[in-house]
């Protein structure tokens, strides 16, 4: 699932790499049209000064030209002696106009210029300046010998008509290339213009495509999370047991509080299990790591700890073969545990830790300790051996088994937690339901937990010779339990041994019938409770089922034996169930009470 | 069977069987399978010490009484090694195990 996230990760990401290069490349190829626009307008601009500083000279060479003639004109004239301006005048008026002519046919043959007009104006130059050498020839052979001169003219007149016509093209094709030139710069420059344009859209574009890759990232993760969430979830509460069993002789509460924040499901884990020899079997774990794979791991920490505790082995000993299992898998798993074992009859209580908080245990009287032993290693350490050790457990007294989340809270030393947890559960314990909620409402009230909290407690009856009242699955596996409780409850009536072990059989005798014969497969329940009057004890035994008589030597023998070891024996049937009281009366104890077996914690 | 342990001898002619431990509905049946396997045609018969038994019901009684008229049948017999003070021994005696089976005092 995490391998699965983590690819889809990486495909998300690809995307969003992809969408932003894309926006990029778009803004980009915009940006550099709108570039090279820019670039045309700047050489057509060019263009457009060459052109017209041509026209200008041009039309400056024009008027010299003209000048020229003029110069060639009064050349004769003062050749003829007809006007009387002195020659040197005329002379250097020539030259003036001639140097001026020429500088303006250099100035405008150096402006380079494309199309129609630059082509009729390299053609002109050269003309003109031909023009220049022969006007100045003319003139000054005119002021020499005016006849001469005068023979020239006609040739240099025509010359001179025809340079104006060409004059005229060339004025046309400049002003057709400004035009055109013109036109070009005017559309570069608005194509520049809808380039940057273009270039802004497609940038607002790859944007806009990067916020919704991303919106669309955000949603695809929030819902991974909340499915992982939610399987995570689902998976914890197959793990934890949705009610707890009915154990005779003891009263049992849990309580589960999530710390409810982002995608953590807490790897917190209890368990009850009613061990075949009536011994019930506590267990409070927590599994490091808040994800689906640590709720994976509570699963098989919890079905392998139940495998082992059910074929018997000691708290110690299940530990060590979990851990050797669990290091064995080889699946980089830590967890903290601890395993109790509840000896109803004997009030005893069997402890082994791996790493995890001790159980706390409140005595009658309110006091409230630690059971602390030898820390073990946490599971999932190799090699780690575990110990246990045998405390005593008082009547009424109250067994709390809790995670790290009761204890810790941010900001605070975990000593300072253990201490507040212990004085909170440090009064006179009405009851189990009543600790938890305590525990619960004085630390939780006001602010969230930190990390889950699990509670888990046992508490042994306060009066043990009391009437009993027990309602048991009909399953033969109930049995071992329904022997150590009457064993117990016939122990606190002063019953002897042989006494005990009789009304023990003939109660056992009386379920078994029921169990095996009063129900169908389906699951159903007995109850079963006794009463002591006197030195009278009477034993019930109810089924909801349809009493039949016993088929068989088997049954047979059953009965038989409730019947030599009960003074009286009746079965009521009616249509609701069958109803088996036995009596017998016991001997009367031989001594005072024997004082209660006393082993101190 | 968490509640009753099993361990056997076999033999040719006389297997033992040692049970420790409580039985009941709930193992009796599959006790019964593993007694009468234990004994071969060969076999003057078998020897069951209940010494270490705590409890035993009629459902247990019964396996003794099944795994007895069988062996019986083979004429084979059936002891069983049942202390005088064992609390186990008077629904045995009751049950009318005597008929069947050997009870001799471990």
């Amino acid at each position: 699932m995490v391998i699965a996230r983590v690819r889809r990760w990486g495909s998300l990401r690809q995307r969003l790499v992809a969408v932003g290069l894309l926006g990029l490349l778009c803004a980009l190829l915009v940006a550099e049209t709108a570039l090279s626009s820019l670039a045309r307008v700047d050489r057509s601009n060019q263009a457009l000064t060459a052109i017209s500083l041509a026209q200008r000279y041009q039309q400056d060479a024009d008027m010299m030209h003209d000048a020229v003639r003029a110069d060639v004109y009064n050349a004769l004239l003062i050749g003829r002696r007809v006007s009387i301006e002195p020659r040197a005048q005329a002379e250097a008026e020539l030259d003036r106009h001639l140097a001026q002519f020429r500088a303006d046919l250099r100035e405008a043959g150096s402006r380079h210029i494309d199309g129609v007009g630059g082509r009729e104006l390299s053609a002109l130059l050269p003309v003109l300046a031909r023009y220049a050498e022969e006007a100045e020839k003319l003139a000054r052979l005119a002021l020499m010998s005016p006849a001469d001169a005068g023979r020239g003219l006609p040739a240099f007149e025509q010359r001179f008509h025809a340079l104006e016509r060409i004059q005229a093209r060339v004025t046309a094709g400049l002003a057709a290339t400004e035009e055109v030139t013109k036109a070009r710069a005017k559309a570069a420059n608005e194509a520049a213009q809808n380039s940057i344009l273009l270039a802004s859209l497609g940038a607002l574009a790859g944007l806009l495509g990067l916020a919704v890759t991303l919106d669309r990232m955000g949603k695809n993760l929030a819902r991974l999370i909340a499915r992982e969430r939610s399987v995570a979830e689902t998976l914890q509460a197959t793990l934890l047991p949705d009610h707890l069993p009915e154990l005779p002789g003891v009263h049992l509460a849990a309580r589960y509080l999530p710390c409810g924040q982002g995608v953590d499901v807490g790897g917190d884990w209890y368990d009850v299990i009613a061990l075949p020899t009536g011994e019930v079997g506590l267990i409070m774990g927590d599994v490091v790591g808040h994800d689906i794979r640590a709720a994976a791991v509570m699963g098989q920490l919890r079905n392998s700890l139940r495998a082992y505790a059910f074929d018997g082995l000691s708290p110690a000993a299940t530990l060590e073969r979990l851990n050797r299992l669990i290091s064995q898998v080889g699946s980089e798993v830590m967890a903290t545990c601890v395993y109790a074992v509840v000896d109803p009859r004997a009030a005893t209580v069997c402890v082994a830790n791996a790493g995890h908080y001790p159980p706390l245990l409140v005595s009658p009287a309110g006091e409230a300790l630690l059971l602390e032993q030898p820390v073990c290693a946490p599971i999932g350490v190799s090699d780690a051996t575990y110990t246990e050790k045998l405390y005593h457990l008082d009547p009424g007294a109250v067994l709390l088994l809790f995670t790290d989340g009761l204890v810790e809270q941010r900001g605070e030393p975990v000593a300072a937690g253990l201490d507040r947890v212990l004085a909170c559960a440090r009064t006179q314990p009405a009851g189990v339901e009543d600790l938890c909620d305590r525990l619960l409402a004085t630390f939780f009230t006001t602010r969230a937990p930190a990390d889950d909290v699990a509670l888990l407690a046992l508490q042994l009856p306060t009066d043990r010779s009391a009437d009993l009242r027990l309602t048991l699955p009909a399953s033969p596996t109930q049995l071992a339990a329904l022997r150590r409780t009457i064993g117990r409850w016939l122990d606190d009536a002063c019953a002897t041994p042989q006494e005990n072990y009789e009304l023990t059989v003939a109660c056992c005798e009386a379920a078994s019938n029921a169990i095996e014969h009063a129900y169908g497969p389906s699951a159903a329940s007995i109850e079963v409770s006794t009463a002591l009057r006197d030195r009278e004890v009477e034993i019930t035994v109810v089924d909801c089922g349809r009493w039949r008589p016993p088929r068989g030597q088997h049954r047979g023998r059953g009965l038989s034996l409730i019947e030599a070891f009960t003074d009286t024996m009746d079965v009521t049937s009616t249509t609701d169930g069958t109803t088996l009281s036995m009596r017998r009366t016991l001997t009367e104890p031989a001594t005072a009470l024997p004082p209660p077996p006393v082993r101190s914690p | 069977v968490s509640l009753a342990q099993l361990r056997t001898k076999p033999d040719a002619t006389l297997p033992h069987a040692w049970i420790t431990g409580e039985i009941d509905l709930s193992n009796a049946a599959r006790l019964a399978g593993e007694l009468s396997a234990l004994v071969p045609n060969t076999a003057l018969g078998l020897v069951v010490d209940l010494s270490g038994v705590t409890y035993l019901d009629s459902s247990g009684i019964s396996v003794l009484f099944a795994v007895g008229s069988r062996l019986r049948d083979r004429g084979q017999y059936l002891r069983l090694l049942v202390p005088e003070t064992a609390l186990i021994r008077r629904p045995l005696t009751i049950a009318g195990i005597s008929t069947i089976a050997e009870l001799v005092p471990a």
